[in-house]
C-alpha cells in the first residue's frame, strides 16, 4: 500500500535538492493557492501570476521553512502575503462598483424570499452575491474564502495573517452585515 | 395596530427564567412562551418576525454561551462533544432553536449565492504545474537548457516574463549565498554542502548580526553616513518611494522589494520613503548605508530577555532602538530591556517578560493583537485605525485610534490619550521615513483635545453604555471603532485641521437590538464651538411610540383618519408609505383635535432618507411632517403635531385652451413633490379657465395636455388668477394620481432611452441604448378570477435566462412595452407578470411574435398548516409537484412565527415538516388550503403520489 509523504516530508526533500518533490507540492497544494488568490484578486489572470509568484517565494524561502512545523500554514501565509500585496497595486481597480438604481430597484421588488418564486430565487441570489462583493475587503475576504473556497476558519486566520478569533468576528460582522442590508431591502419591498 | 406589540421581550417577566430552565407552573420556559405568543395571536396582535430574534438576548448563560457556539456549529468548526451539546440544547429550547435556524438561513443564503464562484475557484489553469515547475526549474539551475534536463519543456511567452525575474533571483541568491559562506569563515571554498551550509549559517548569522550591531552603532553615532563606502550587502525588504545611487553606473534608481545591493558598491540615498532595508556586515567587517531611513539590524542580548516574535504584518520599526526594523514573520530575538514597538499593518506581537511598548499605525486591513502572558507591562498606542488587541482566551479589546492602553498581564489597566497632536505627527513623519529614524520618543503632556460624543435613548435621554460607534473622518478611508462608556459617551482625538464633518454609525448594545441602530448620520462640525469638545447626543430608539397630535379646527376631516410613516429617499427617488405601521388617530370623531402614538418606527435611515408622518384622510394624504432626517428619528418631548391645512378656492386661467381638459396636480405639504394629494381635472370654459378646490397647503402644478410637460402655477398679481408659469419641470410625464401607476417611455435623440415610471409614489428609471434589434410588444394582462386586474411590473426573460424589467402595467391601459435590449440569440422569450398582491402570470412569447395577446395574472394562494403545524417551531419545505425541478420554499413555521405559507403560485404542493412528516395538497387560484390528517402522506411516499 502506498503511504502518502507529508508535507513537510516533502519540504525536506526540496530543501535536499529534490525538485521532483516540490512539483508533488505544487500538484497537491495548487487548487487551494490558486483559488484563494482568486477569491482575494477576483481576477484569473492576476490570480495566476499571484499563484505563481506563491510557489516560486515558497521554493526560493525553501531553506526557511522549519520542517518540524506544518507546511500548509506557512504556504497560505506566503499566498495570502502576495495575493495582498498584488491586490493594494490594484486597488484602484478592485473597488465595489455602486449599486446602480437599477439594481436597487430589483433589490426591492425581489429580494423577499417568503414572496420568492422561481424566478425571484435567481434574483435574490444575485442580490445576496451583490452584497458580498460591496463588502470591504476586510469583511468579504474571510467570507468568501470560508463559503467559496471552503478553507477552515483556521486556514483563514493564516492566509489573512489574523488571528482566529479575529477570522470569527469579521466572519460574523460580515454575515451581520448582510443580514441587516438584506433586512432593510426587504421592509422597503 | 396599536396594540401590536412593541417587543416580544416586553412581556417577559423581569424573574422569568432562561429558555432551558424551569418556568413557574412547571411548565418549561419555551411552553409558557409559546402560551404567551399564542395569547397575543389570539388577541390579534403581531407575532414577532424572525429577525426580530436580535431583540431576544439569551435569557440564560447556557444559552448564550450556545449562541455564541452556533456559527461554530454551523461550520462544522466544533468538535463533536461541544456540536452535540449545542444539538442537545436547541433542542429543549425554541429561542435558541429559532435563532440557529436564522443563522442557517444566512449561511443557506451565503452559500447559494456564491455556488458559481465555487465552481470558479475550482478551475485551475490545465498548465499551471508545468508553468511553476519551468520557473522553478530556471531557479535552480539558472539555464532553460539544464530546465530541459529536468524533463520540463521550454518555456512559452507567458514563461519568459517569469523567468526573467528568476533568473535575477537566482543571481541574487548566488550572492547571498557567497556572502554568507564568506562570514561563515569559509570564504572561496566553493559550494557546501546544503546541511553544513545551514549550520554554519546558524552559527554564524548571531555573530555577525552581533558585530554588525556594534558597527552599525558606531556607524550611527557618526552621524550620517552620506558618501560613505558601503561595503554591506543591502537586500529591500520593503520599500515605497525608495533611491539609491550606486557608484558602480553613477544612475540613480528605485529600489523594489526584493533587490539587493552589490557588496561593495558605493551607496548613497535619496529617498527612503517607507523602505526597510536589511543589512549586514561583509568579509571586510565595515557595513553602512547613507541617507536617513530604516534598517534591520540584530538587537543586543542581555539578562531578563523580551522575546518578541513578530507573526503577520508587513513591516514594525523598533522606536527605542534607532533605525532597527522588523519583518514580520523573521524576526525573533532578546531583548534586556524594555523595548517600544510600532508595527505598521497587522502585526501579533508576542510578548514574553518584561516590558513592552507598541504602537499601532495604519492598522488600517486588520486587526493586531496582543498575546501576552503574565507579568508583561505593554503599552499599546493606536495612532490610526482601531486595533483589536486579542488578550488570549477569545478576550478581545478593541482600542480606538488615539487611544494608548496600558496591559498588565491579560488585563488592560489604564487607558490614555495620546499624549499630543505633535507628538502624532513626529510617528507619522517617522512613519514615513523621511524626517530622519525613529527617536523612540515617548509621549509626554499636554493631553491632546477629544471632542466627546454621547448615545442616549429617544425617549427617556438616558445614556446608553456599550453602544458600537463607527466614526469616518474625511480623507480616512477605514473608520474609527469606539464604544460607548457607562455614561453614553465616546471620544474622538480633536483634529480640527481639515474636518469639517464626521459620519457616526452607532449600532445599539444587543439587548436593545440592532432595528434602532443609527446609519450615516452626518455630524457637521462647521460652526461648532469645538472648544466645547461636545459632538452632541445621538438618540436611539429604545421602544417607545412617537406621539402627536392631529388639529383640525374647521372639521374638513372626512376620515377614516390614519397616520402613516412614509420614508422619503431623495438620492433615488422614491417614496414609500409604511403602511403596516399606520395607526389611526383616536379622538376626532366630531372634535377637532385627535391623538396618535407611533411605534416600531425605523431608526435605520440612510444619509439622503427622511421620515416623515403623513396625514391620510380617505384616499387623500393632507399634509406630512419630517420626524426624522440624517439617520436619526427626531423624538422631542412635545408631541409631532400635524395640522389640517384648509383649502380654498382656485380659478386657474390658461390661455389659449378654451374647452380643453385641463388637469392640475396638487401636491402634498411635506412630502415630495412627485407625491399628488389631488389631481384637478375638469373642461376650461371659453375663456380658458378652470375652477376647483383645493384641499390646501400644496402646491400647485399643471400639465399642459399639448405636451404632457408640467408647469409650476403661480398667482398672477395683477388678476388674481392662477396663471401656469416658469420653466417646465420635467421632461418625463409624470404620473397622474398618487395611487395609478404609469410607465412612461421616451426616447431622445442620442439614442439612449429613459423609462420613466411612478408606481405607488416610487419613481424608477432605467437608461440604455434603443437596439436596433429591439422588439416592441405590446401586452395586456388580465386576472384569471378578479374582472381587474392589480397593478403588476411586467418583466422578460431572454432565450439566455437574463431577467429584465419591461414596466408596470396598471391594469387597464395596454403600454407598449419594449425589450430593453435587443433580442439575444433565437428562443422563445417568457414575460412574467408580477402583482402587487404576489399574483403571477406568464407568458410565453415565440420567436418573431410582435403582437400578443394577454398574460393571465392568477391570484396568489395560501397554504394554512394551523391545523397540523407541531407546537414547537419547526422547518418545513414546501415543494412543488406540477413544475419539476421547480425551487423549494422552506420555512420555520409554528407557535408565534405563523403558520402558513402564502404568495404560492396555484397547483399541488408537498409539504415536509423537517423530514418526518409530509403532506401533499392542491392549492386553487387564490385560495386558502387548510392543512389536514387526510392529506397525510406516509413517509418514503413517492413524490408524485395522490394524497391520502
Amino acid at each position: 500500500m502506498m503511504v502518502a509523504t507529508s508535507d513537510e516530508d516533502l519540504m525536506r526533500a526540496v530543501q535536499g535538492g529534490d525538485i521532483a518533490a516540490f512539483e508533488t507540492l505544487v500538484d497537491r497544494h495548487k487548487g487551494v493557492v490558486f483559488g484563494l488568490a482568486f477569491s482575494m484578486l477576483r481576477s484569473r489572470e492576476d490570480a495566476e501570476e499571484a499563484a505563481q509568484d506563491t510557489f516560486v517565494k515558497v521554493f526560493r524561502s525553501r531553506d526557511r521553512f522549519d520542517a518540524s512545523r506544518s507546511f500548509e500554514p506557512w504556504l497560505l501565509r506566503i499566498a495570502g502575503n502576495t495575493s495582498r500585496d498584488l491586490l493594494r497595486r490594484r486597488r484602484v481597480d478592485t473597488q465595489p462598483k455602486a449599486r446602480s438604481v437599477e439594481e436597487e430597484r430589483l433589490a426591492h421588488w425581489i429580494v423577499d424570499p417568503q414572496s420568492a418564486g422561481r424566478e425571484w430565487s435567481e434574483a435574490t441570489r444575485q442580490i445576496v452575491r451583490q452584497e458580498i462583493e460591496l463588502l470591504s475587503d476586510r469583511l468579504r475576504l474571510p467570507l468568501v474564502l470560508k463559503y467559496v473556497n471552503g478553507l477552515t476558519n483556521q486556514q483563514v486566520a493564516d492566509a489573512l495573517g489574523i488571528s482566529l478569533s479575529n477570522v470569527k468576528i469579521r466572519m460574523g460582522r460580515a454575515k451581520d452585515v448582510l443580514q441587516s442590508r438584506l433586512e432593510k431591502l426587504m421592509e422597503r419591498s | 395596530m396599536a396594540a401590536q406589540r412593541e417587543d416580544p421581550d416586553a412581556e417577559r417577566r423581569p424573574d422569568e427564567p432562561g429558555a432551558g430552565d424551569e418556568a413557574r407552573d412547571g411548565l418549561p420556559a419555551s411552553a409558557a412562551r409559546d402560551a404567551l405568543e399564542r395569547e397575543a395571536l389570539a388577541a390579534g396582535r403581531q407575532p414577532a418576525p424572525l429577525h426580530d430574534l436580535e431583540r431576544h438576548p439569551p435569557a440564560s448563560a447556557e444559552c448564550r454561551r450556545i449562541r455564541i457556539a452556533q456559527r461554530d456549529y454551523l461550520d462544522g468548526e466544533l468538535d463533536p462533544a461541544a456540536a452535540g451539546e449545542v444539538e442537545e440544547h436547541v433542542h429543549r429550547c425554541r429561542d435558541c432553536a429559532l435563532a440557529l435556524s436564522r443563522l442557517e438561513l444566512e449561511v443557506v443564503r451565503i452559500r447559494k449565492a456564491t455556488a458559481e464562484d465555487r465552481d470558479a475557484v475550482a478551475v485551475v489553469p490545465a498548465d499551471f504545474t508545468a508553468r511553476v515547475m519551468r520557473a522553478v526549474g530556471e531557479l535552480v539551475v539558472g539555464t532553460g537548457a539544464a530546465a530541459d534536463d529536468a524533463g520540463l519543456s521550454a518555456p512559452d511567452d507567458f514563461t519568459r516574463d517569469v523567468m526573467a525575474r528568476v533568473r535575477g533571483e537566482f543571481r541574487r541568491e548566488k550572492r547571498r549565498t557567497r556572502w554568507l559562506y564568506s562570514i561563515s569563515g569559509r570564504p572561496g571554498h566553493g559550494r557546501l554542502p546544503t546541511a553544513l551550509g545551514r549550520a554554519l549559517r546558524q552559527v554564524a548569522l548571531p555573530v555577525a548580526a552581533f558585530a554588525a550591531a556594534l558597527l552599525v552603532t558606531w556607524i550611527v553615532t557618526r552621524s550620517m553616513l552620506e558618501g560613505a563606502d558601503a561595503r554591506a550587502a543591502i537586500e529591500v525588504v520593503t520599500a515605497r518611494d525608495a533611491q539609491c545611487f550606486e557608484a558602480a553606473d553613477g544612475a540613480w534608481r528605485g529600489l523594489a522589494a526584493g533587490d539587493l545591493v552589490e557588496p561593495g558598491a558605493r551607496l548613497r540615498t535619496r529617498s527612503l520613503g517607507g523602505a526597510t532595508l536589511r543589512w549586514s556586515a561583509d568579509e571586510d567587517g565595515r557595513d553602512g548605508i547613507g541617507g536617513a531611513g530604516r534598517a534591520e539590524r540584530p538587537l543586543g542580548t542581555g539578562a531578563a530577555p523580551v522575546d518578541v516574535v513578530l507573526h503577520g504584518g508587513t513591516e514594525a520599526t523598533m522606536l527605542r532602538e534607532p533605525g532597527l526594523a522588523l519583518v514580520a514573520g523573521d524576526v525573533s530575538w532578546s531583548a534586556g530591556r524594555a523595548v517600544e514597538i510600532r508595527l505598521r499593518d497587522v502585526a501579533v506581537v508576542r510578548l514574553s517578560a518584561g516590558e513592552a511598548f507598541v504602537s499601532l499605525e495604519d492598522v488600517f486591513r486588520a486587526d493586531a493583537g496582543l498575546d501576552g502572558v503574565a507579568g508583561v507591562r505593554a503599552r499599546v498606542e493606536v495612532l490610526t485605525g482601531t486595533a483589536l488587541l486579542e488578550r488570549g482566551a477569545g478576550v478581545v479589546e478593541s482600542v480606538a485610534a488615539g487611544t494608548v492602553a496600558w496591559f498588565e498581564g491579560l488585563e488592560p489597566t489604564q487607558f490614555e490619550p495620546v499624549a499630543s497632536l505633535a507628538m502624532l505627527a513626529r510617528s507619522r513623519q517617522d512613519a514615513n521615513g523621511d524626517a530622519g529614524r525613529a527617536t523612540g520618543v515617548r509621549p509626554v503632556a499636554p493631553v491632546a483635545p477629544r471632542w466627546v460624543g454621547r448615545v442616549v435613548a429617544a425617549g427617556s435621554r438616558a445614556p446608553i453604555a456599550g453602544a458600537r460607534v463607527t466614526v469616518l473622518r474625511p480623507g480616512r478611508d477605514e473608520p474609527e471603532e469606539l464604544q460607548t462608556d457607562r455614561d453614553g459617551r465616546y471620544e474622538l482625538i480633536a483634529d480640527p485641521s481639515h474636518v469639517d464633518t464626521l459620519v457616526v454609525d452607532v449600532t445599539p448594545p444587543r439587548e436593545i437590538g440592532r432595528a434602532c441602530a443609527v446609519r450615516g448620520r452626518v455630524v457637521s462640525l462647521l460652526g461648532r464651538d469645538l472648544r466645547s469638545r461636545s459632538l452632541g447626543d445621538i438618540a436611539l430608539d429604545d421602544g417607545a411610540p412617537l406621539r402627536g397630535v392631529v388639529l383640525d379646527p374647521a372639521r374638513g376631516l372626512r376620515g377614516p383618519v390614519r397616520v402613516v410613516p412614509w420614508v422619503v429617499d431623495e438620492t433615488f427617488g422614491t417614496v414609500e408609505p409604511l403602511e403596516q405601521l399606520a395607526v389611526p388617530v383616536v379622538g376626532l370623531e366630531g372634535a377637532a383635535q385627535g391623538s396618535f402614538a407611533v411605534s416600531r418606527l425605523p431608526q435605520t435611515l440612510d444619509a439622503g432618507e427622511t421620515l416623515v408622518l403623513a396625514l391620510v384622510d380617505g384616499d387623500f394624504v393632507r399634509c406630512a411632517r419630517i420626524v426624522g432626517t440624517d439617520g436619526v428619528v427626531h423624538r422631542d418631548a412635545q408631541p409631532v403635531e400635524l395640522a389640517v391645512p384648509l383649502g380654498r378656492a382656485v380659478e386657474l386661467a390658461v390661455d389659449g385652451h378654451a374647452g380643453a381638459l385641463l388637469t392640475v396636480l396638487e401636491t402634498v405639504p411635506g412630502l415630495p413633490s412627485t407625491v399628488c394629494a389631488l389631481v384637478h381635472e375638469g373642461v376650461a370654459d371659453a375663456a380658458g379657465r378652470l375652477a376647483f378646490h383645493t384641499i390646501g397647503g400644496g402646491e400647485l402644478r399643471f400639465v399642459d395636455p399639448d405636451s404632457d410637460a408640467v408647469f409650476e402655477v403661480g398667482l398672477d398679481p395683477g388678476s388674481g388668477l392662477w396663471r401656469p408659469g416658469g420653466a417646465a419641470l420635467e421632461h418625463a410625464r409624470v404620473g397622474v394620481a398618487q395611487l395609478r401607476i404609469e410607465g412612461v417611455l421616451q426616447r431622445s435623440d442620442d439614442g439612449m432611452r429613459t423609462v420613466t415610471s411612478l408606481a405607488r409614489g416610487r419613481r424608477f428609471a432605467r437608461f440604455g441604448p434603443v437596439g436596433e434589434g429591439g422588439r416592441t410588444l405590446v401586452v395586456t394582462v388580465h386576472d384569471a378570477v378578479r374582472p381587474a386586474p392589480p397593478v403588476c411590473q411586467v418583466f422578460a426573460r431572454s432565450p439566455d435566462g437574463v431577467l429584465g424589467f419591461l414596466g408596470v402595467h396598471d391594469g387597464a391601459s395596454a403600454p407598449v412595452l419594449e425589450l430593453p435590449w435587443q433580442a439575444a440569440g433565437a428562443g422563445d422569450l417568457e414575460l412574467v407578470a408580477i402583482g402587487a398582491d404576489g399574483s403571477i402570470g406568464r407568458l410565453r412569447v415565440p420567436q418573431g411574435t410582435e403582437v400578443l395577446d394577454s398574460i393571465e395574472l392568477r391570484a396568489p394562494g395560501v397554504i394554512d398548516l394551523g391545523g397540523v403545524a407541531s407546537s414547537v417551531v419547526a422547518q418545513y419545505r414546501v415543494v412543488p409537484l406540477d413544475a419539476p425541478g421547480g425551487v423549494e420554499r422552506w420555512r420555520t413555521l409554528g407557535g408565534a412565527v405563523g403558520v402558513s405559507v402564502g404568495r404560492l403560485e396555484a397547483g399541488r404542493y408537498r409539504v415536509v415538516e423537517a423530514g418526518v412528516r409530509s403532506w401533499e395538497c392542491s392549492v386553487p387560484v387564490g385560495g386558502r388550503v387548510v392543512l389536514d390528517a387526510s392529506m397525510l402522506i406516509a413517509p418514503g411516499a413517492s413524490t408524485g403520489g395522490a394524497p391520502r
